[in-house]
């Protein structure tokens, strides 16, 4: 799907780097493109301790569906059906590897739910 | 009324969080904001927690998915479009992201089916011709949390979308130094996050004709400065136009593929019923699915109160034609004002009075192509790709 873009334009070569041409869009020269090189440095941040944990009712969903992704995605689902909790668990274990116990689907799903309550 | 109008997408309030008012917030997070969502379950802690970000949505911690709430877009018609690094919203799929970036030691490979592979410094990408592009950014599942009936993944309001003036350079410059071999189909992106386990490595692909298109960049700069790490330091792709899932952060790894790519982001994840507007029948299984790709036109206010109304535009794969607003359902439309433009790909600003009294004022994009929006809404079991528009009860005075 080659798709045109009329409006990249070369602009007269103003060297910025060695033997670099610059090119602008319309859009840049008016909406605040320096122009100017864009210095990089090394970055490095820690990110925030997580706070959110499940009720110890929900022991069995904590151990098997928070190694991968913090708990409060699980509080944040909109209420859904046992047959669609059952297929996230299946789809985590399809999709993502994850090592759950198929024994332990009735249960995960039982505690899903109450946590929808 | 009919139903759309009722939809409460406009309650978005700041709350105070009392002390326990909501036993599961993080207690970094002291405010709440509400989402407005059907069951009463839109209410989500704002935060300042993240580095470098400030007043986002915590939609979830690990993987970070941090939402911008739609104030942060709001300004007067002339105001710029851009959205500040601070408060461009956050999305990873898998919680091993590069927290650390040595900008000397980062290379940047590009193999596969190429002539000669590259390995490159940040330096040497630096040195290609340098090009800049004002585009939009939106989550392929952006407004998920405002489908009826509604379905699981990350419930995002509106704001999992933002807009920014990126710096870099072309991927066909770095794809033409590597020399594609004949019979390359497709062009794989990776960043630096890694999965849990066995999970599938992240990798999504574009066509190679698009990856050789003018507008496609890898970009070392945003807003003019370079990319906070959880927006994809130091190197991200740019597709304007297209959904950010190809937007790949963090980006060390671009493969020419010569058969298409089979893995499972671009098999089985991020697919669209192969249909009109990407709708299907509430609850419809094994219809024929298609990758997403490129965005609609949308309008979204930020703004209701004496003067007016008024809000931002985008208009998908093409230009912002116009933005119009009615009062009565639809039947009639009238002209918003818009602000200057930023580009094709970038977000427009508009602005209306309307008359006084309580009214639900309702308002809708049509781009260049011809494309617009509608009242009633899509339905897929992604949340992907909503567009319908947006309404908003006002009081004018
Ligand atoms: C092996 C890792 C792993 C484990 C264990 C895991 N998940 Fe997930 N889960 C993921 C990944 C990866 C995603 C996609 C994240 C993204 O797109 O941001 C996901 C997404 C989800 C979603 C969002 C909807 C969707 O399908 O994308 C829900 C709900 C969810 N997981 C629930 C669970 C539950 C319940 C469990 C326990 C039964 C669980 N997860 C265990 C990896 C895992």
């Amino acid at each position: 799907m080659m798709r045109r873009l009329g409006t990249i334009v070369a602009l007269a070569a103003v060297a910025l780097l060695a033997g670099c041409e610059r090119y602008a869009t319309p859009e840049s020269l008016r909406g605040g493109g320096t122009g100017a090189p864009i210095a990089l440095t090394s970055q490095s941040i820690t990110l925030p301790d997580e706070t959110v944990t499940l009720p110890a009712s929900a022991d069995i969903v904590t151990v098997n569906c928070t190694a991968c992704h913090s708990p409060d995605l699980i509080l944040a689902q909109p209420k859904l059906k046992p047959e669609q909790w059952q297929a996230e668990v299946t789809k985590m274990r399809g999709a993502y590897k994850a090592t759950i116990d198929e024994q332990d689907d009735g249960k995960i799903v039982a505690a899903l739910l109450a946590l929808q309550k | 009324m009919a139903e759309w109008l009722r939809q409460p997408i406009a309650r978005r309030s700041a709350l105070t969080l009392g002390a326990g008012a909501l036993a599961s917030s993080p207690l970094w997070a002291q405010l709440l904001v509400d989402l407005g969502f059907s069951q009463g379950d839109g209410r989500r802690p704002l935060t300042d927690a993240f580095p470098g970000k400030r007043g986002m949505i915590l939609q979830r911690a690990r993987a970070p998915l941090l939402e911008t709430p739609m104030a942060a877009f709001d300004g007067e018609l002339g105001a710029s479009t851009f959205t500040p690094n601070d408060r461009f919203f956050v999305r990873w799929h898998y919680a091993d992201i590069p927290l650390s970036v040595d900008v000397d030691a980062f290379r940047l490979q590009v193999g596969g089916a190429v002539n000669r592979p590259l390995s490159l410094s940040l330096k040497q990408v630096q040195a290609l011709p340098q090009v800049e592009i004002a585009a939009v950014n939106q989550c392929s599942g952006n407004s998920r949390g405002l489908f009826g009936p509604r379905v699981p993944g990350a419930q995002w309001g509106n704001g999992a979308i933002g807009n920014a003036l990126w710096t870099g350079v072309r991927l066909r410059d770095l794809l033409e130094r590597a020399g594609v071999a004949p019979g390359a189909v497709q062009v794989q992106f990776a960043g630096l996050d890694r999965p849990p386990g066995d999970a599938p490595w992240f990798a999504k692909s574009l066509t190679i004709d698009h990856a050789r298109a003018d507008e496609v960049i890898v970009a070392y700069g945003m807003n003019g400065t370079q990319l906070p790490l959880l927006n994809g330091f130091p190197l991200r792709l740019i597709v304007p136009g297209w959904f950010s899932t190809y937007w790949v952060k963090a980006l060390d790894r671009i493969t020419v593929l010569s058969a298409p790519d089979t893995g499972y982001w671009m098999d089985k994840a991020y697919r669209i019923p192969a249909t009109p507007r990407a709708s299907v029948v509430p609850g419809a299984k094994d219809f024929p699915t298609v990758p997403i790709g490129r965005m609609l036109p949308r309008a979204f206010f930020t703004r209701a109160d004496a003067g007016g109304v008024r809000g931002i535009a985008l208009g998908g794969d093409a230009g912002v034609a116009k933005v119009e607003w009615s009062i009565d359902g639809g039947k009639s439309w009238h002209a918003a004002q818009l602000g200057h433009d930023a580009g094709r790909y970038g977000f427009r600003r508009w602005a209306a009075s309307v008359p006084p009294g309580a009214q639900t004022v309702a308002v809708r994009t049509t781009n260049t192509s011809g494309a617009t929006q509608r009242f009633d809404p899509i339905w897929n079991p992604g949340g992907y790709m909503r567009n319908s528009i947006e309404t908003m009860k006002v009081t004018q005075a």
